[in-house]
């Protein structure tokens, strides 16, 4: 009987190993060299690539191929402090890699230079995604370091419609993971388990629009709105037919990677070596269904109508307000160097008070509570960047450098039962610092 | 003369480098026009397709070329004359080439994109004694997806390459709580994971040289590549009371080994409207990997007081598995093509295709205790195409419209067991696998300079 | 430009949509995977028990008794329904009972069908013979065979419907009289079968190995070999085991042999035996060895075929074409009591068997 609870155990981590990660750096960073280092707005002013993240109606303003390559990185210093709390949180860096394609497409007559495509692909440097579902009660980030260990696809259309309107829609794309593990006998006879393992993919849309407010020749509202892009990994062990021993049916399953639904609203006055944004932002975090689910799926009912049963906890939607400016000087024919900054402020979706968890304890074979120890706060960030642009006579470069600093507010986050006895206090702070260079090349 | 030795030097050079890896595409072609042609395409791919059969022919676009179509490839493969429902394999094939001037030189980037219906990836886990129709079942169950850039520094030479995307997993899994055997939905488990999905990247690249208006030479690299799946597991609970239970395990095992290739190919337009192209692709096989899993295993269940009840056979560590070498050839693939440009002049033409592929079967014959079942393989394609061009003044260029069929012959042969014991036994294996498809592409032509520059910040 | 262009213009555009629109899931469906489906097998197992779902009565329990104690089955194919020889207890002594099933698992007059008792076929009325065991059928020559174990050898009865035997007088086949033969005691558990040019072979058991004899007619056997067909495994050699490995679950004994023949797909004539080994410490499970060709020694398969831990001994194989039985006796537990019945089991092991039908209306 074990052997076989044991064998499926082997099956689903074979399965759980290709697991997706959580949240994607872009939700909490940004992206691109330069939107990058102004506060991460973009909506109404981005260009290029960056465009398939921020407004894909921006892509209409892409004139030339062009084809971008960054690095860039992210050092957390999360802390949790207080009884039986870690202090450091223990957090690995991320690094990725930014690939973008500017695609002006070169439709003749009425269509001419009205549409184009921005193409993203961001992959951390050492693993594609990550997927990490800890215990409840270790201390954890689960909005935070994990999230920016994910590899994400962006694409974007956009057409310049005319009378300065702009529109644009695009994807996302991530790989989810689907399978079965099923211990009973194989084809030949033994018993083993089949695995199937599957990764399939996960889209999420955004739309976007923009409008040259009129009679302003330097005004532009923008508008954008993305899906909500998840990723869960969902294995459902099956060992009830292995012997005469009733093993249950086994749910490992949980929510490895989760961007909410989100709107963008930004006005920006944009001239050719100056611009100035300013957004507000909305994220749906209350559909947020948490990283765990139930390990048994029972009999009637499914999933979370026995056994142990994950916390429900009442995420709350966040907002973000963001500014950034560029400011740039024209050094010699074909050198163009810019200054850029900016800054945003994200609420936490996280409550203030989580509620306990459940657990078996195994000495005293009895269900027993602990404390569900979730940790974030809001978040100040400051960014900056340079970026320098060459064009004729100079070979036609682009390169961008930009760093951030967040500062994760302290507050005190509890755990209690439902009895109100408060099983964990302690007090989430930290800091992330973010950096990044992109070189790119139009042709 | 000098032209033609720098190329043989340029190709001697092509031929060192890099292993390669299978691919859907290796098995069903990418884009019609290839497929119908048998895929003896190195020295005559153009478009989205150059991202796979020779990157440097991407630089062959002088416009923005993009391709996108759909396959479907259903196996009828039998062993003892009856089908083993081998999944078909179908999906999308999908391309941007991205062409410019750099620095005066002609430059273009592509991606490419295989992405089947119904996954990304599949994993399984079979036992080495399970038959399975080895390069057919599960290998050609995956995405491809691809980015290259080319140069075209002279006008009759071409270079390119770039890199191919996968991943390997790594990763624990920890269960632990109370297993209630007697009623299983008042079971308390909880699960904890930790797993990463590491980025694999193998390259390819490839050479185009043209000896004159007509003739052509090519070489590709396509590398090796593993799926590599490494976990740890732990269990840890108690089983209603009557005991405890610790089970750690270790694995190790490699899926989807894709082998080295090495492509040789050339095409030759023999008169005006007829093109020949034949390609020899020399693959790797002798270095594949068995899809077999190591395992170490640790069972810890001490007996309860009372001993075992009378129900319940008493759990024993499993026995590591003997694992079966897999012996593989190294081979090679010839693969011969023709293009009939058969109707129209100028605006309009209409094409027809065909080819030929032989694929020996790399496996050795399975007379011990495994069955990685394979069969010799005659591939036959056929295929039509038309390029209209200016249909639209807003659309400045070639729609390309293609499809193919293909047709591959496994003819069945025995498998005879060497051991009369085998739980097996003697075989029969072989059948047929039915590959359609069509492809729509878009050719415009050279971009000029915008006429106004958008409001932007560049 | 000439009539044709403007229609295929038209035709084009349309013909991209269609591409377009044909654009599937893209990678989201994750359908269930297949290409396990009719795969090849030799016909012998491995085997799993039978569950309850696919039974009548105690799974995997088919004949059961507790006074009884049916066991040593022997199954022979009759039309569309499974006849099935065993040993019962009657009235204190071991004769040989033939019952039947009509989806080969209901038989007729086990525990479960009350009132019914399977029909007594042979029962011991010579002085060789003391009790019957072993009973093996095989057809011949338009006849039914009934070959059976008693205490000097192994014996012979006829029937021409399988419900009436007339035995030969005495023992068709004994111990090996030649002196330092290998046959430490008197045959028994005999298995017969016909070879493609009519000559009958017959498997034994005798001590802790088997024997192979041959006969034209069923009546007058020779022994084909000096030395057993197939022996008791080897021991290891010393580290050749890996960790958690267990050594030969039939090093102490090989017996009960039931054997099958076949002609493979490739065309070779394929001898499979189904036996019981037992190691030192008295454990059974049962076996496969095999040849291909009417001579030769048997070639064991490492690995049991159906292995449960119940002190299962005695195989009879039924081959159905893609799939087939095994019927063995093994411990049945009744409460705190235990006695032997039999039990089945099925290959391939991961085909389900539909629910079970009705008893026949006679054994």
């Amino acid at each position: 009987m074990m052997r076989g609870v044991l064998t499926l155990a082997v099956g689903a981590a074979s399965l759980l190993v290709s697991v997706a990660a959580e949240a994607s750096p872009e939700d909490l960073f940004g992206y691109g060299g330069r939107t990058s280092a102004m506060g991460a707005t973009g909506v109404a002013h981005a260009s290029g690539y960056e465009s398939a993240w921020h407004n894909p109606a921006l892509a209409s303003t892409i004139r030339e191929n062009k084809l971008t390559l960054g690095f860039g990185g992210a050092v957390f210093a999360l802390d949790a402090v207080g009884a039986a709390l870690p202090g450091r949180v223990s957090t690995q860096p991320a690094r990725g890699i930014t690939i973008g394609a500017d695609i002006p497409i070169p439709f003749g007559g009425k269509l001419r230079d009205r549409v184009g495509i921005g193409l993203g692909f961001y992959t951390p440097t050492d693993v594609i995604v990550r997927g990490r579902v800890p215990y409840p009660e270790t201390a954890q980030f689960p909005l935070l370091a994990d999230r920016a260990q994910s590899l994400m696809i962006r694409g974007g259309l956009g057409a310049d419609i005319g009378y300065g309107v702009r529109a644009g829609l695009g994807f996302a794309a991530l790989a989810e993971i689907v399978g079965t593990v099923v211990a009973a006998t194989d084809a030949t006879g033994r018993v083993g388990t089949r695995v199937e393992n599957q990764l399939v993919a996960t889209y999420a849309p955004i739309f976007g629009l923009t409008w040259d407010v009129p009679g302003s020749s330097r005004l532009r509202v923008g508008a954008s709105f993305r899906g909500t892009l998840d990723a869960r990994f969902a294995v459902m062990v099956d060992g009830t037919n292995l012997s005469s021993i009733a093993i249950p049916l086994l749910n490992i399953s949980g929510l490895a990677q989760y961007d909410p639904a989100q709107a963008a609203l930004e006005i920006a006055r944009v001239e050719h070596l100056n611009v100035l944004a300013f957004q507000l932002g909305y994220k749906k975090w209350s559909d947020f269904p948490g990283v765990l689910e139930p390990t048994v799926a029972c009999s009637e009912g499914g999933a979370g109508a026995c056994g142990l049963v994950p916390p429900s906890i009442d995420w709350r939607d966040t907002f973000v307000v963001r500014i950034g400016a560029e400011q740039g000087y024209e050094l010699a024919p074909g050198v163009v160097l810019r200054g850029r900054g900016g800054g945003f402020f994200e609420t936490s979706a996280l409550p203030a008070d989580v509620p306990a968890s459940e657990a078996f304890d195994i000495p005293s074979k009895s269900v027993v509570t602990v404390p569900t120890r979730y940790f974030d706060g809001a978040r100040i960030a400051v960014t900056t960047g340079v970026g320098l642009s060459l064009a004729k006579p100079l070979p036609p470069v682009d390169l961008d450098l930009f760093a951030q600093y967040h500062l994760v507010l302290s507050r005190t986050i509890t755990s209690a039962d439902g009895a109100g006895t408060v099983l964990s206090r302690g007090e989430s702070s930290g800091h992330v610092k973010v950096f990044g260079l992109t070189a790119g090349v139009r042709f | 003369m000098r032209r033609l030795a720098l190329s043989l030097i340029l190709l001697a050079g092509a031929c060192v480098a890099s292993p390669a890896s299978a691919n859907p595409p290796d098995t069903f072609g990418f884009g019609s026009r290839e497929t119908a042609m048998g895929g003896a395409v190195a020295a005559e791919t153009r478009g989205f397709a150059a991202s796979y059969y020779n990157p440097a022919a991407l630089a062959r676009s002088r416009g923005l070329e993009v391709g996108i179509g759909y396959f479907r490839a259903d196996h009828s493969l039998e062993m003892n004359g009856r089908d083993n429902g081998v999944d078909p394999v179908k999906g999308m094939n999908a391309g941007v080439v991205v062409p410019g001037t750099l620095l005066g030189i002609p430059f273009a980037f592509g991606i490419a994109l295989h992405l089947p219906d119904d996954r990304i990836s599949r994993v399984r886990a079979l036992r080495q004694e399970q038959p399975r129709w080895e390069l057919y079942d599960n290998r050609n169950q995956r995405l491809f997806l691809a980015a290259n850039l080319a140069i075209e520094p002279v006008p009759w030479l071409w270079i390119g390459g770039g890199l191919s995307f996968m991943s390997s997993t790594r990763g624990r899994l920890d269960i632990s709580g109370g297993a209630n055997v007697f009623r299983p939905d008042d079971s308390r488990l909880r699960h904890e994971v930790d797993a990463d999905l590491t980025a694999v990247r193998y390259p390819q690249g490839g050479v185009r040289v043209a000896l004159g208006p007509r003739v052509a030479l090519a070489a590709v690299y396509r590398g090796e590549f593993q799926l590599g799946l490494d976990l740890s597991a732990h269990l840890f609970g108690d089983i209603s009371g009557l005991t405890t239970a610790l089970y750690a395990l270790q694995t190790r095992s490699i899926n989807n080994f894709l082998p080295q290739q090495v492509v040789l190919g050339a095409s030759w337009a023999v008169t005006d409207r007829l093109k020949t192209t034949f390609d020899a692709t020399w693959i790797d096989w002798s270095a594949y990997v068995a899809p077999v899993a190591r395992l170490d295993a640790v069972l810890d269940i001490p007996p309860p007081p009372s001993g075992w009840p009378s129900t319940v056979t008493p759990p024993t560590t499993p026995a590591p598995t003997r694992i079966a070498p897999l012996r593989m050839y190294d081979r090679v693939v010839p693969r011969v093509g023709v293009e009939w440009h058969a109707l129209g002049e100028r605006k309009n033409k209409g094409f027809l295709r065909a080819g030929y592929e032989l694929a020996k079967s790399p496996i050795a014959a399975q007379n011990g205790a495994t069955n990685y079942v394979d069969r010799d393989r005659h591939t036959i394609s056929l295929g039509i195409g038309g390029r209209f061009e200016d249909l639209l003044p807003e659309l400045p260029g070639a729609l390309l419209l293609d499809g193919h069929v293909q047709l591959s012959e496994l003819p069945t042969e025995a498998t005879l067991k060497a051991s009369p014991a085998d739980l097996v036994g003697d075989y029969t294996a072989g059948g047929r696998i039915l590959n359609v498809g069509i492809t729509a592409g878009f050719a415009f032509e050279k971009k000029d300079a915008p006429s106004a520059p958008a409001r932007g910040t560049r | 430009m000439n009539m044709q262009e403007p229609r295929l213009r038209r035709a084009a555009l349309p013909s991209v949509i269609a591409v377009l629109s044909v654009l599937a899931a893209c990678a989201t469906t994750g359908a269930e995977g297949e290409g396990d489906r009719n795969l090849p097998t030799a016909g012998v197992g491995p085997f799993r028990e039978l569950e309850a779902e696919e039974m009548k009565g105690l799974a995997p329990f088919v004949f059961e008794d507790p006074k009884a104690l049916y066991r040593e089955p022997a199954v022979l194919r009759d039309g569309g329904s499974t006849l099935l020889y065993a040993v019962a207890r009657v009235d204190g002594k071991d004769v040989i009972v033939r019952t039947r099933a009509l989806d080969d698992r209901t038989f007729f007059g086990t525990s479960g069908h009350f009132g019914q008792k399977p029909h007594i076929v042979l029962e011991p009325d010579k002085l060789w013979e003391q009790a019957l065991s072993g009973p093996s059928v095989v057809r011949f020559r338009g006849d039914i065979l009934l070959f059976y174990s008693g205490a000097e050898g192994i014996g012979l009865a006829r029937s021409a419907d399988g419900v009436s035997f007339r035995k030969e007088p005495g023992p068709i086949f004994s111990r090996d009289p030649v002196p330092g033969s290998w046959e430490p005691a008197a045959p028994r558990a005999p298995s017969v079968y016909v070879l493609p040019d009519g000559r009958l072979r017959m498997f034994y058991a005798a001590g802790p190995a088997v024997g192979e004899a041959e006969s034209d007619d069923g009546i007058e056997w020779r022994r084909l070999r000096t030395g057993p067909v197939l022996a008791p495994a080897e021991p290891p050699s010393a580290g050749s085991l890996l960790p958690n490995e267990r050594p030969p679950f039939d090093g102490a004994s090989v017996g009960d042999p039931c054997v099958v023949t076949r002609t493979t797909p490739a065309g070779r004539f394929h001898v499979r035996v189904l036996y019981t080994g037992a190691d030192a410490t008295g454990a059974t499970a049962i076996g496969l060895a095999a040849r291909y060709g009417e001579t030769g020694p048997l070639v064991r398969q490492p690995a049991p075929v159906y292995s449960v831990g119940q002190n299962e001994a005695a195989p009879a194989l039924l081959e159905l074409g893609d799939s087939s039985y095994v019927y063995v006796h093994q411990d049945r537990r009744d409460g705190n009591d235990t006695f032997v019945a039999i039990a089945a089991a099925f290959a391939p092991a991961n085909m389900k068997l539909p629910p079970p039908g009705d008893f026949p209306d006679s054994p």
